[in-house]
């Protein structure tokens, strides 16, 4: 069923990345971090980033320290 | 029930200007209030000097200092409250529970840098000095041996690698130059036997200098991430990463369609 619907859009089935990698989601790790916010600052959403609902929800809140302590910008309209 | 003590991280954030003395305060009062609870630390250090994402209180950079101990929760909250009660000199500050585990793996990973940075040096005096005596006995080959084909190939190989700025052997291979100059100044330049010579060498070479970041890339790129996080020089790498990983994703779910 899946497999269908991704063949007629040519969308590909992505699997998380921090499910198959060793890599730790870390606040302080701002490289990582600013690889999931988008142009205008916001948190990449699930179905772009491809996270598991697990992961996601652990970038997510890693993302919101990472600006609470300045090293991410909230928004682009300072 | 009795409490035990727990892990934590705290990252603060103090004015660029901040006296040392104060400072200096500060984290002695951190360090009582852990003792007092206790608790060690296992880790102060100071993290980055950067630029701030946003203004805080007008300041647009700050330096950042990282701290990790082990400690009682009670500990955590005094901790806090010195923090907050210093808030014209903390400009910002989160303390996070983490694990022994991540200390542990944390303190091993630093270790381990350090040993491979060691390691590296090392590795590269070794060169040198290898390289100098490679030098040496090159030089006296090409005393002795005056071919012209082979000087030649020499030549080509200046040419190709000076905008690489390798390190291998240039006094030799000024030296063949020179003869050339000297022995053989109409020596045609497009002689097949010699163009495939100088072919060898160059492909002999270039491996050696890439041969050790392909092994390296993934666990550098982690590295850089976390030690150096105003370098945003490894981004291009995910989409790649991404793009093969999608692939596979792709060509599984193909696979199942076509059986089902
Ligand atoms: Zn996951």
């Amino acid at each position: 069923m899946d497999s269908r619907r991704d063949r007629r859009y040519f969308t590909k089935k992505k699997v998380c990345r921090f499910c198959t990698e060793p890599i730790e989601i870390d606040y302080k790790n701002v490289d990582l971090m600013s690889r999931f916010i988008t142009d205008r600052k916001k948190i990449v959403p699930r179905r772009n980033s491809g996270l598991c609902a697990h992961h996601q929800r652990q970038l997510s809140s890693a993302i919101k320290r990472t600006r609470f302590m300045a090293l991410l910008p909230y928004t682009v309209l300072h | 029930m009795a409490v035990t003590p727990n892990y934590y991280e705290t990252l603060y954030i103090t004015r660029p200007d901040i006296q040392e003395e104060d400072l200096a305060k500060i984290q002695q009062k951190l360090q009582d209030s852990i003792s007092a609870h206790q608790g060690e630390i296992i880790k102060a250090d100071k993290w980055a000097e950067r630029g701030l994402a946003y203004e805080i209180q007008d300041y647009k950079r700050g330096i950042y200092y990282i701290l990790v101990f082990k400690a009682l929760p009670s500990a955590c909250a005094e901790i806090e409250k010195h923090l907050s009660f210093y808030n014209t000199d903390i400009l910002r500050f989160i303390t996070i529970k983490t694990t022994e585990e991540a200390v542990n793996k944390e303190k091993a990973a630093q270790e381990k840098a350090a040993e491979e940075a060691a390691n590296k040096e090392k590795a590269a005096q070794e060169k040198a000095t290898e390289k100098a005596e490679a030098e040496k006995a090159e030089a006296q080959k090409a005393e002795s041996a005056k071919e012209p084909a082979v000087e030649f190939a020499a030549e080509v190989e200046v040419v190709e690698e000076t905008p690489e700025a390798d390190k291998e052997e240039p006094a030799v291979e000024f030296t063949a130059e020179v003869e050339v100059v000297e022995e053989a100044p109409e020596a045609d330049k497009e002689e097949p036997a010699v163009e495939f010579t100088a072919e060898v060498e160059v492909i002999e070479e270039t491996p050696e200098a890439d041969k050790e970041e392909p092994a390296v890339e993934f666990t550098a790129e982690v590295e850089v991430a976390e030690k150096d996080p105003e370098a945003d020089k490894e981004e291009p790498e995910t989409p790649q990463q991404a793009e093969s990983a999608e692939e596979e994703a792709s060509e599984v779910t193909e696979e199942e369609g076509e059986t089902k």
